[in-house]
Protein backbone atom coordinates (compact mmCIF):
# COMPACT_ATOMS: atom_id res chain seq x y z
CA UNK A 1 0.00 0.00 0.00
CA UNK A 2 2.74 2.72 0.85
CA UNK A 3 4.80 1.28 -2.52
CA UNK A 4 0.99 2.34 -4.32
CA UNK A 5 0.83 5.86 -2.57
CA UNK A 6 4.17 6.29 -3.10
CA UNK A 7 3.55 5.65 -7.13
CA UNK A 8 0.55 7.32 -7.30
CA UNK A 9 2.66 10.44 -5.73
CA UNK A 10 5.06 10.24 -8.28
CA UNK A 11 2.87 10.20 -10.86
CA UNK A 12 1.05 13.10 -9.64
CA UNK A 13 4.18 14.83 -9.08
CA UNK A 14 5.36 14.27 -12.56
CA UNK A 15 1.84 15.12 -14.00
CA UNK A 16 2.64 18.74 -12.21
CA UNK A 17 6.01 19.30 -13.09
CA UNK A 18 4.67 18.45 -16.95
CA UNK A 19 1.96 21.22 -17.31
CA UNK A 20 4.82 23.09 -15.05
CA UNK A 21 6.92 22.79 -17.87
CA UNK A 22 4.31 23.25 -20.71
CA UNK A 23 2.78 26.26 -19.23
CA UNK A 24 6.63 27.69 -18.90
CA UNK A 25 7.15 27.12 -22.91
CA UNK A 26 3.49 28.10 -23.73
CA UNK A 27 3.99 31.41 -21.76
CA UNK A 28 7.31 32.18 -23.57
CA UNK A 29 6.19 31.33 -27.02
CA UNK A 30 3.35 33.45 -26.27
CA UNK A 31 5.12 36.49 -25.87
CA UNK A 32 7.41 35.41 -28.75
CA UNK A 33 4.98 35.10 -30.87
CA UNK A 34 3.27 38.84 -29.33
CA UNK A 35 6.97 40.33 -30.22
CA UNK A 36 6.98 38.64 -34.02
CA UNK A 37 3.10 40.23 -34.70
CA UNK A 38 4.91 43.68 -33.40
CA UNK A 39 7.78 43.25 -36.05
CA UNK A 40 5.49 42.13 -38.60
CA UNK A 41 3.60 45.65 -37.77
CA UNK A 42 6.50 47.73 -38.07
CA UNK A 43 7.14 46.13 -41.33
CA UNK A 44 3.99 46.27 -42.71
CA UNK A 45 3.24 49.71 -41.29
CA UNK A 46 6.82 50.98 -43.04
CA UNK A 47 5.87 49.39 -46.54
CA UNK A 48 2.26 50.44 -46.57
CA UNK A 49 3.99 53.87 -46.21
CA UNK A 50 6.44 53.28 -49.02
CA UNK A 51 3.54 51.86 -50.94
CA UNK A 52 1.69 54.89 -50.63
CA UNK A 53 4.84 56.78 -51.59
CA UNK A 54 5.04 54.88 -55.15
CA UNK A 55 1.74 55.72 -56.08
CA UNK A 56 1.79 59.04 -55.63
CA UNK A 57 5.15 58.92 -57.78
CA UNK A 58 3.14 56.87 -60.44
CA UNK A 59 0.33 59.57 -60.04
CA UNK A 60 2.56 62.40 -60.83
CA UNK A 61 4.62 61.15 -63.44
CA UNK A 62 0.92 60.26 -65.47
CA UNK A 63 -0.15 63.71 -64.82
CA UNK A 64 2.80 64.77 -66.37
CA UNK B 1 2.83 25.14 -31.62
CA UNK B 2 0.05 22.83 -30.03
CA UNK B 3 1.81 20.68 -27.15
CA UNK B 4 -1.70 20.09 -25.47
CA UNK B 5 -1.65 16.30 -26.63
CA UNK B 6 1.53 15.68 -25.65
CA UNK B 7 0.51 16.34 -22.01
CA UNK B 8 -2.63 14.38 -22.39
CA UNK B 9 -1.20 11.49 -23.34
CA UNK B 10 1.09 11.51 -20.12
CA UNK B 11 -1.55 12.22 -18.15
CA UNK B 12 -3.75 9.61 -19.93
CA UNK B 13 -0.85 6.37 -19.93
CA UNK B 14 -0.58 7.81 -16.31
CA UNK B 15 -4.08 7.11 -15.70
CA UNK B 16 -4.86 3.90 -17.90
CA UNK B 17 -1.54 2.39 -16.31
CA UNK B 18 -2.61 2.38 -12.89
CA UNK B 19 -2.27 -0.93 -11.06
CA UNK B 20 -5.17 -3.42 -10.51
CA UNK B 21 -5.96 -3.45 -6.47
CA UNK B 22 -3.90 -7.37 -6.83
CA UNK B 23 -1.03 -5.84 -7.34
CA UNK B 24 -0.18 -2.82 -6.25
CA UNK B 25 3.31 -2.73 -5.58
CA UNK B 26 4.17 -3.18 -9.11
CA UNK B 27 5.81 -0.47 -11.42
CA UNK B 28 4.69 -1.69 -14.99
CA UNK B 29 6.88 -1.13 -17.77
CA UNK B 30 4.21 1.43 -18.73
CA UNK B 31 4.51 3.14 -15.63
CA UNK B 32 8.46 3.08 -15.22
CA UNK B 33 8.16 4.56 -19.27
CA UNK B 34 6.32 7.47 -17.97
CA UNK B 35 8.97 7.99 -15.24
CA UNK B 36 11.64 8.25 -18.07
CA UNK B 37 9.04 10.48 -20.48
CA UNK B 38 9.36 12.97 -17.40
CA UNK B 39 12.76 13.28 -18.52
CA UNK B 40 12.32 13.04 -21.57
CA UNK B 41 9.91 16.06 -21.59
CA UNK B 42 12.41 18.18 -19.86
CA UNK B 43 14.47 17.40 -22.16
CA UNK B 44 11.85 17.86 -25.62
CA UNK B 45 10.53 21.76 -23.99
CA UNK B 46 14.34 22.39 -23.48
CA UNK B 47 14.86 21.78 -27.21
CA UNK B 48 11.99 23.24 -28.26
CA UNK B 49 13.09 26.69 -26.83
CA UNK B 50 16.63 26.01 -27.63
CA UNK B 51 15.20 25.70 -31.37
CA UNK B 52 12.92 28.56 -30.98
CA UNK B 53 15.99 30.89 -30.56
CA UNK B 54 16.84 29.73 -34.27
CA UNK B 55 13.65 30.03 -35.64
CA UNK B 56 13.56 33.95 -33.70
CA UNK B 57 16.56 34.72 -35.56
CA UNK B 58 15.39 33.23 -38.70
CA UNK B 59 12.05 34.82 -39.13
CA UNK B 60 13.22 38.26 -38.07
CA UNK B 61 16.49 38.23 -40.85
CA UNK B 62 13.53 37.04 -43.53
CA UNK B 63 11.20 39.50 -42.65
CA UNK B 64 14.16 42.72 -42.90
CA UNK B 65 15.09 40.62 -46.37
CA UNK B 66 11.53 40.72 -47.51
CA UNK B 67 10.97 44.72 -46.71
CA UNK B 68 14.25 45.09 -48.34
CA UNK B 69 13.20 43.07 -51.62
CA UNK B 70 9.85 45.12 -51.48
CA UNK B 71 11.73 48.28 -51.11
CA UNK B 72 13.97 47.41 -53.59
CA UNK B 73 10.91 46.29 -56.17
CA UNK B 74 9.09 49.71 -55.20
CA UNK B 75 11.89 51.72 -56.99
CA UNK B 76 11.40 54.92 -55.75
CA UNK B 77 12.92 58.30 -57.11
CA UNK B 78 13.18 59.23 -53.22
CA UNK B 79 15.20 56.26 -51.54
CA UNK B 80 16.50 56.91 -47.95
CA UNK B 81 18.80 54.28 -46.41
CA UNK B 82 18.05 55.91 -43.21
CA UNK B 83 14.54 54.90 -43.02
CA UNK B 84 15.46 51.61 -43.84
CA UNK B 85 18.35 51.29 -40.88
CA UNK B 86 15.29 53.04 -38.33
CA UNK B 87 13.02 50.08 -39.31
CA UNK B 88 15.41 47.58 -39.15
CA UNK B 89 16.75 48.67 -35.32
CA UNK B 90 13.36 48.37 -34.25
CA UNK B 91 12.81 44.99 -35.50
CA UNK B 92 16.38 44.08 -34.45
CA UNK B 93 15.33 45.25 -30.52
CA UNK B 94 12.36 43.04 -30.57
CA UNK B 95 14.81 40.61 -31.92
CA UNK B 96 16.44 40.94 -28.75
CA UNK B 97 13.62 40.79 -26.58
CA UNK B 98 12.16 37.17 -28.04
CA UNK B 99 15.71 36.28 -27.60
CA UNK B 100 15.90 37.56 -23.86
CA UNK B 101 11.95 35.84 -23.37
CA UNK B 102 13.09 32.32 -24.92
CA UNK B 103 16.65 32.39 -22.37
CA UNK B 104 14.25 33.17 -19.37
CA UNK B 105 11.41 30.06 -20.69
CA UNK B 106 14.92 28.32 -20.53
CA UNK B 107 15.42 28.92 -16.71
CA UNK B 108 12.71 28.73 -15.54
CA UNK B 109 12.56 25.30 -17.09
CA UNK B 110 15.84 24.22 -16.07
CA UNK B 111 14.50 25.63 -12.15
CA UNK B 112 11.46 23.19 -12.59
CA UNK B 113 13.90 20.53 -13.40
CA UNK B 114 16.24 21.02 -10.39
CA UNK B 115 13.16 21.71 -8.12
CA UNK B 116 12.00 18.51 -8.99
CA UNK B 117 14.86 16.46 -8.44
CA UNK B 118 14.13 16.12 -5.24
CA UNK B 119 11.81 13.55 -5.95
CA UNK B 120 13.29 11.70 -9.13
CA UNK B 121 14.35 8.68 -9.07
CA UNK B 122 18.82 8.71 -9.65
CA UNK B 123 19.77 5.59 -10.83
CA UNK B 124 21.06 3.63 -8.18
CA UNK B 125 17.68 4.23 -6.53
CA UNK B 126 15.23 3.50 -9.57
CA UNK B 127 17.72 0.43 -9.14
CA UNK B 128 17.11 0.21 -5.82
CA UNK B 129 13.19 0.14 -6.27
CA UNK B 130 13.19 -1.80 -9.33
CA UNK B 131 14.84 -4.74 -7.11
CA UNK B 132 12.27 -3.96 -4.28
CA UNK B 133 9.10 -3.97 -6.06
CA UNK B 134 10.54 -7.63 -7.39
CA UNK B 135 10.82 -8.74 -3.94
CA UNK B 136 7.44 -7.05 -3.06
CA UNK B 137 6.16 -9.60 -5.75
CA UNK B 138 7.69 -12.40 -4.62
CA UNK B 139 6.45 -11.88 -1.32
CA UNK B 140 3.07 -11.87 -2.35
CA UNK B 141 3.38 -15.21 -4.34
CA UNK B 142 4.61 -16.64 -1.26
CA UNK B 143 1.94 -15.04 0.73
CA UNK B 144 -0.35 -16.33 -1.79
CA UNK B 145 1.08 -20.37 -1.76
CA UNK B 146 0.58 -20.00 1.81
CA UNK B 147 -2.85 -18.57 1.69
CA UNK B 148 -4.17 -22.18 0.16
CA UNK B 149 -1.63 -24.23 1.89
CA UNK B 150 -3.49 -22.46 5.25
CA UNK B 151 -6.87 -23.52 5.01
CA UNK B 152 -5.70 -27.28 4.52
CA UNK B 153 -3.37 -27.29 7.18
CA UNK B 154 -6.13 -25.89 9.81
CA UNK B 155 -8.83 -28.46 8.29
CA UNK B 156 -5.94 -31.19 9.06
CA UNK B 157 -5.38 -30.14 12.54
CA UNK B 158 -8.83 -28.92 13.66
CA UNK B 159 -11.45 -30.94 11.27
CA UNK B 160 -12.54 -34.58 12.32
CA UNK B 161 -16.15 -33.71 12.37
CA UNK B 162 -17.38 -36.30 14.91
CA UNK B 163 -15.26 -33.91 17.62
CA UNK B 164 -17.17 -30.94 16.37
CA UNK B 165 -20.26 -32.76 16.23
CA UNK B 166 -19.47 -33.77 20.49
CA UNK B 167 -18.86 -29.70 21.05
CA UNK B 168 -22.04 -28.63 19.29
CA UNK B 169 -23.96 -32.03 21.39
CA UNK B 170 -22.85 -30.65 24.54
CA UNK B 171 -23.86 -27.15 23.72
CA UNK B 172 -27.22 -28.33 23.11
CA UNK B 173 -27.55 -30.35 26.36
CA UNK B 174 -26.10 -27.46 28.10
CA UNK B 175 -28.70 -25.37 26.76
CA UNK B 176 -31.22 -27.85 27.68
CA UNK B 177 -30.32 -28.33 31.03
CA UNK B 178 -30.44 -24.79 31.41
CA UNK B 179 -34.03 -24.14 29.82
CA UNK B 180 -35.04 -27.06 32.56
CA UNK B 181 -34.04 -25.10 35.40
CA UNK B 182 -36.85 -24.10 37.88
CA UNK B 183 -37.64 -20.41 37.44
CA UNK B 184 -36.22 -18.84 40.38
CA UNK B 185 -36.99 -15.58 39.82
CA UNK B 186 -40.01 -15.38 41.98
CA UNK B 187 -38.22 -16.85 44.58
CA UNK B 188 -35.95 -13.86 44.81
CA UNK B 189 -36.64 -11.29 47.38
CA UNK B 190 -36.28 -7.49 47.70
CA UNK B 191 -32.56 -6.42 49.80
CA UNK B 192 -31.55 -10.06 49.91
CA UNK B 193 -29.03 -11.70 47.42
CA UNK B 194 -29.61 -14.83 45.86
CA UNK B 195 -26.98 -17.04 46.12
CA UNK B 196 -27.75 -18.66 42.33
CA UNK B 197 -27.93 -15.45 40.99
CA UNK B 198 -24.89 -14.45 42.58
CA UNK B 199 -22.87 -17.62 40.62
CA UNK B 200 -24.57 -17.26 37.57
CA UNK B 201 -23.25 -13.45 37.83
CA UNK B 202 -19.96 -14.91 38.34
CA UNK B 203 -20.22 -17.05 35.36
CA UNK B 204 -21.40 -14.84 32.86
CA UNK B 205 -19.03 -11.95 34.00
CA UNK B 206 -15.75 -13.44 31.99
CA UNK B 207 -17.99 -14.22 29.37
CA UNK B 208 -19.14 -10.55 29.18
CA UNK B 209 -15.61 -9.14 29.70
CA UNK B 210 -14.23 -11.14 26.80
CA UNK B 211 -16.90 -10.23 24.40
CA UNK B 212 -16.85 -6.08 25.23
CA UNK B 213 -12.66 -6.36 24.93
CA UNK B 214 -11.52 -4.50 22.11
CA UNK B 215 -8.78 -6.37 19.38
CA UNK B 216 -5.48 -5.80 20.45
CA UNK B 217 -2.33 -7.26 19.10
CA UNK B 218 -2.18 -11.11 19.35
CA UNK B 219 -5.58 -11.29 19.17
CA UNK B 220 -6.14 -14.56 16.78
CA UNK B 221 -9.14 -13.04 13.91
CA UNK B 222 -10.58 -15.15 10.86
CA UNK B 223 -10.57 -13.05 7.21
CA UNK B 224 -12.05 -13.69 3.97
CA UNK B 225 -11.16 -17.89 4.63
CA UNK B 226 -8.27 -16.88 6.73
CA UNK B 227 -6.96 -16.85 10.22
CA UNK B 228 -4.84 -14.40 11.46
CA UNK B 229 -2.75 -12.71 14.57
CA UNK B 230 -2.88 -9.23 14.80
CA UNK B 231 0.52 -8.19 14.57
CA UNK B 232 -0.50 -4.16 15.16
CA UNK B 233 -3.91 -1.78 14.71
CA UNK B 234 -3.26 1.66 13.85
CA UNK B 235 -5.68 4.26 13.94
CA UNK B 236 -4.63 6.61 10.87
CA UNK B 237 -4.01 10.48 11.67
CA UNK B 238 -5.57 13.12 10.33
CA UNK B 239 -2.31 13.63 8.12
CA UNK B 240 -2.16 10.46 7.20
CA UNK B 241 -5.85 9.86 5.82
CA UNK B 242 -4.69 12.88 4.02
CA UNK B 243 -2.06 11.17 2.57
CA UNK B 244 -3.75 7.93 1.72
CA UNK B 245 -6.48 10.05 0.04
CA UNK B 246 -3.45 11.68 -1.38
CA UNK B 247 -1.97 8.46 -3.00
CA UNK B 248 -5.01 6.97 -4.25
CA UNK B 249 -6.36 10.08 -6.14
CA UNK B 250 -5.01 8.77 -9.33
CA UNK B 251 -7.06 5.42 -8.92
CA UNK B 252 -9.98 7.69 -8.20
CA UNK B 253 -9.83 9.54 -11.19
CA UNK B 254 -9.42 5.97 -12.84
CA UNK B 255 -12.74 4.96 -11.49
CA UNK B 256 -14.28 8.13 -12.42
CA UNK B 257 -13.40 8.06 -16.01
CA UNK B 258 -14.90 4.38 -15.96
CA UNK B 259 -17.74 5.86 -14.42
CA UNK B 260 -18.66 8.88 -16.51
CA UNK B 261 -15.67 7.92 -19.67
CA UNK B 262 -14.07 11.75 -18.42
CA UNK B 263 -11.99 12.45 -15.70
CA UNK B 264 -13.26 14.60 -13.08
CA UNK B 265 -12.66 18.65 -12.75
CA UNK B 266 -10.78 18.69 -16.37
CA UNK B 267 -12.97 19.43 -18.73
CA UNK B 268 -16.81 19.96 -17.29
CA UNK B 269 -19.79 21.76 -17.41
CA UNK B 270 -20.74 22.30 -13.91
CA UNK B 271 -22.67 19.51 -13.60
CA UNK B 272 -19.96 17.16 -14.28
CA UNK B 273 -18.16 19.09 -11.39
CA UNK B 274 -20.88 18.61 -9.32
CA UNK B 275 -20.87 14.55 -10.34
CA UNK B 276 -16.97 14.56 -9.82
CA UNK B 277 -17.31 16.08 -6.15
CA UNK B 278 -19.97 13.65 -5.23
CA UNK B 279 -18.03 10.73 -6.22
CA UNK B 280 -15.02 12.65 -3.88
CA UNK B 281 -16.94 12.41 -1.23
CA UNK B 282 -18.71 8.77 -1.35
CA UNK B 283 -14.71 7.52 -1.82
CA UNK B 284 -14.00 9.95 1.31
CA UNK B 285 -16.96 8.26 2.52
CA UNK B 286 -15.74 4.65 2.02
CA UNK B 287 -12.10 5.82 3.64
CA UNK B 288 -13.57 7.42 6.41
CA UNK B 289 -15.96 4.18 7.20
CA UNK B 290 -12.57 1.94 6.40
CA UNK B 291 -11.49 2.07 9.84
CA UNK B 292 -8.32 1.31 11.29
CA UNK B 293 -4.73 -0.12 9.65
CA UNK B 294 -4.99 -3.39 11.05
CA UNK B 295 -1.52 -5.48 10.09
CA UNK B 296 -1.53 -9.16 10.62
CA UNK B 297 0.44 -12.47 10.50
CA UNK B 298 -1.14 -15.28 8.48
CA UNK B 299 -1.25 -18.54 10.26
CA UNK B 300 1.68 -20.32 9.45
CA UNK B 301 3.14 -17.40 7.56
CA UNK B 302 5.76 -14.48 8.33
CA UNK B 303 4.99 -11.80 6.20
CA UNK B 304 2.79 -8.95 8.06
CA UNK B 305 -0.33 -7.96 5.90
CA UNK B 306 -3.11 -5.26 5.90
CA UNK B 307 -6.88 -6.97 6.57
CA UNK B 308 -9.58 -5.31 5.95
CA UNK B 309 -10.89 -4.23 9.28
CA UNK B 310 -14.93 -4.10 8.63
CA UNK B 311 -14.48 -8.39 7.84
CA UNK B 312 -12.87 -9.49 10.53
CA UNK B 313 -14.39 -12.04 13.83
CA UNK B 314 -12.05 -12.53 16.64
CA UNK B 315 -11.41 -16.08 17.48
CA UNK B 316 -12.06 -16.11 21.36
CA UNK B 317 -12.37 -19.76 21.87
CA UNK B 318 -11.18 -22.88 20.29
CA UNK B 319 -14.54 -24.25 19.53
CA UNK B 320 -15.53 -21.14 17.75
CA UNK B 321 -12.34 -21.49 15.40
CA UNK B 322 -13.45 -25.24 15.01
CA UNK B 323 -16.98 -23.73 13.94
CA UNK B 324 -15.56 -21.67 11.35
CA UNK B 325 -13.02 -24.09 10.20
CA UNK B 326 -16.42 -26.47 9.52
CA UNK B 327 -18.33 -24.03 8.19
CA UNK B 328 -15.72 -22.52 5.56
CA UNK B 329 -15.11 -26.53 4.54
CA UNK B 330 -19.02 -26.99 3.78
CA UNK B 331 -19.28 -23.64 2.24
CA UNK B 332 -16.29 -24.69 -0.23
CA UNK B 333 -17.75 -27.88 -1.00
CA UNK B 334 -21.02 -26.30 -1.48
CA UNK B 335 -19.44 -23.85 -3.52
CA UNK B 336 -17.69 -26.88 -5.32
CA UNK B 337 -20.82 -28.56 -6.02
CA UNK B 338 -22.95 -25.55 -6.89
CA UNK B 339 -19.69 -24.85 -9.58
CA UNK B 340 -19.77 -28.34 -10.69
CA UNK B 341 -23.84 -28.63 -11.43
CA UNK B 342 -24.01 -25.44 -13.05
CA UNK B 343 -20.90 -26.63 -15.09
CA UNK B 344 -23.59 -29.79 -16.28
CA UNK B 345 -25.88 -27.25 -16.51
CA UNK B 346 -24.57 -25.02 -18.87
CA UNK B 347 -23.34 -27.78 -20.78
CA UNK B 348 -26.45 -29.58 -21.42
CA UNK B 349 -27.74 -26.23 -22.34
CA UNK B 350 -25.29 -25.89 -24.81
CA UNK B 351 -25.89 -29.46 -26.58
CA UNK B 352 -29.65 -28.93 -26.27
CA UNK B 353 -29.25 -25.52 -28.04
CA UNK B 354 -26.74 -26.69 -30.59
CA UNK B 355 -28.49 -29.87 -31.10
CA UNK B 356 -32.05 -28.62 -31.29
CA UNK B 357 -32.96 -31.60 -29.22
CA UNK B 358 -33.59 -31.40 -25.99
CA UNK B 359 -33.31 -34.45 -23.38
CA UNK B 360 -30.24 -35.52 -25.76
CA UNK B 361 -27.10 -35.21 -23.88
Amino acid sequence: MRVTESNANNLDKENETLMKIEDIYNDTMSEVNVLEQEQKKIISNFLKNKEGEKIEQIRKSLLN
Amino acid sequence: MNTEKFVDKNEQSAVNNIKTPEKPWELSAEDSSFFDRKFKALEYFANKLNNGKEQSTEFSNNEVSKLEKRVSDLNLDSNNPEEINVIKQQINDLEKQKQGAINHGEESIKKVDVESSGWSLSPEDKSFFDRKFKALGEFKNKLDSNKETSLEKSNKEYTPFEEVEKIEDMEKNDSLKLSQQPDITNKIKPGVENTEDKEIKEEIKPIEELKEKPLEPGDEVYSNGNFYKIFNIHTPTVEEEQKIWDGDKIKRDKEFKEMSGRLPYKEGSDRFFQEGKLFEEQKKRELKERGPIITAIIKGGEEKIEIDSRNITKITSPEQREKIVKMQKEADEAESLAAKYMGIGATKKMVDKTTGQPGKF
